[in-house]
């Protein structure tokens, strides 16, 4: 056996949130052409339900639960609906996040519900996800949980606060959940992805970095999401835990300066 | 099984060092696994020999360069003869290091340097002479296999672990320099990996074990798929980037 046989996902159950559309599309997409079977939870009908086509089209099994993630009762749900149907969940992605509601208003205009809605939706649904499945993964000993962060969880975005500050969270809750998790046999890492235009950013006024300021000179390809997924859902990635998978054509490497900038100087 | 085609190196020619803890040979196997011809180059004849005829296992072409590569002018050879022999340079791993570890009080100046030479010196050797081919042909990827004693410090590990945190910069640096010429470069900084570990409970019986959150050592398998998607073109949006593999040690406050 060759060590590419680990990237295999035959016969292994994935649920997915915001799966329906975006860099999540991406991630389910390479989870079905490696072998999983995956179950797609977001908010709007329509797109999980193709998503869940497709992967039914790559002859994996899949379903479409329509879930709002912020709602504990929805999510613990989603969980028993994957659990009845198919009897195992080895792989959770935390993926659902919400960039931005509606422009980019001063701190002191942040509503208490836009802020509650953002930090519910970008890191209390991947606490709610992974309570609601950590037990089952506990009892069988394996399990995998990757969430999704942002290079805002690694520094701050001007009128960017419930982005920034819950994917902060959702770094350091990665770390919390795999030095705890990690004696059950479960690891927790997250993928941490620059600048990839989707629906989602491409629908919001933030001043998001283009080309000209990221190292590679362009931004990302949603298709080079799908590799990072399958190998931190994997058997592969099975001696990381903890970590962030950066996917960002080298900004949080560079700070944010100009690509190119580089001042030269002589010895004195 | 169907290989995810995102996973292929087919086509493609590596470029690996070999040092004495036998990683080689896996990684150099993984890397013909994946479609690579691969050039093995180390001081070692046994540990370059296994990894070429890990090469050759796969069904590959495999190139050996036994010797000390102190300066330019022996890596520039190398990267030459590569070309020259399988066709093309489009990926370094970087996988020798020599390890030191030792109280600072009594490290001396030639220890410092070796270790610093050996580790830094080699890396920015290796990624110099692959780059000017890599440039030129506007793409190339380079993966450096480092310790995580590049982020975190350790007793007896002054000298060794500056190395290794200057070949995470060495990293961070060329991602930038060489971003838009199409050269991708990363670092896998591992954790206690070792090539054959003890079985389960005689590991557990070392604190260290017990404290990392997965209470065991790692093998160099287990950085190979990711060497391999660092080494291919899927991950053309990842560079300047340390990925740690080591059973959730740095997770640790």
């Amino acid at each position: 056996m060759g060590v590419l046989d680990a990237l295999n996902l035959d016969g292994k159950n994935v649920v997915i949130t915001g799966g329906g559309t975006g860099l999540g599309l991406e991630m389910v997409r390479g989870m079905a052409e490696a072998g999983a079977n995956v179950a797609i939870a977001g908010r709007r009908q329509g797109p999980i339900d193709e998503a869940a086509d497709m992967v039914k089209g790559l002859g994996c099994k899949s379903m479409a639960v329509s879930t709002d993630v912020t709602d504990t009762v929805a999510v613990n749900a989603l969980f028993e609906t994957v659990l009845a149907e198919w009897g195992d969940v080895h792989i959770l992605f935390n993926n659902a996040g919400i960039v931005r509601e509606t422009g980019r208003p001063p701190l002191w205009e942040i509503t208490d519900e836009s802020w509650r809605i953002g930090i519910e939706t970008n890191l209390s649904s991947a606490f709610y996800c992974a309570r609601a499945i950590s037990k089952h993964m506990a009892d069988r000993g394996s399990g995998k949980i990757v969430n999704v962060a942002s290079g805002f969880g690694f520094r701050g975005g001007r009128d960017n606060y419930m982005y920034t500050a819950g994917k902060g969270g959702v770094v350091n809750i990665t770390r919390a959940m795999a030095v705890s998790l990690g004696r059950y046999g479960i690891t927790c890492n997250a993928i941490v992805p620059g600048f990839f235009p989707t629906e989602a950013t491409n629908a919001t006024s933030m001043s998001l970095p283009r080309g000209d300021l990221i190292p590679v000179g362009r931004t990302g390809f949603p298709k080079e999401f799908g590799p990072v997924a399958v190998w931190l859902a994997s058997s592969a990635s099975d001696y990381m835990t903890g970590e962030m998978f950066i996917v960002d054509g080298g900004g949080l490497a560079g700070g944010m300066a100009p690509t190119g900038y580089g001042p030269i100087s002589e010895l004195a | 099984m169907p290989v995810p085609n995102e996973w292929t190196l087919e086509g493609k020619v590596a470029l690996i060092t070999a040092d004495a803890r036998g990683w080689a040979a896996v990684l150099a196997g993984a890397l013909a696994e994946a479609g690579a011809d691969v050039a093995v180059a180390g001081d070692s004849p046994e540990h370059v020999e296994s990894a070429a005829s890990a090469v050759r296992k796969e069904g590959r072409r495999a190139a050996s360069f036994v010797g000390a590569f102190p300066g330019y002018a022996e890596t520039d050879a190398a990267v030459s003869r590569t070309v020259s022999e399988l066709g093309g340079l489009d990926i370094l791993v970087n996988a020798s290091l020599n390890q030191l570890g030792k109280p600072t009080l009594d490290t001396t100046e030639f220890e410092w340097n070796t270790v610093m030479d050996a580790n830094a010196g080699s890396a920015f050797r290796w990624a110099r002479s692959a780059g000017r081919v890599m440039t030129e042909q506007g793409s190339g990827h380079i993966v450096n296999v480092i310790s995580e004693m590049a982020e975190r410090g350790l007793t007896n590990h002054a000298a060794f672990s500056a190395s290794q945190a200057a070949i995470q910069q060495i990293t961070r640096s060329l991602s930038l320099e060489w971003g838009t010429a199409g050269v991708r470069i990363n670092c896998i900084a591992t954790g206690w990996v070792e090539l054959n570990p003890p079985p389960l409970e005689e590991q557990q019986k070392e604190l260290l074990v017990r404290y990392l959150p997965l209470r065991r050592k790692g093998t160099p398998d287990e950085i190979a798929t990711l060497m391999i998607y660092l080494a291919g073109d899927f991950s053309d949006f990842t560079t300047g980037q340390t990925i740690f593999v080591d059973g959730g040690a740095m997770a640790h406050a």
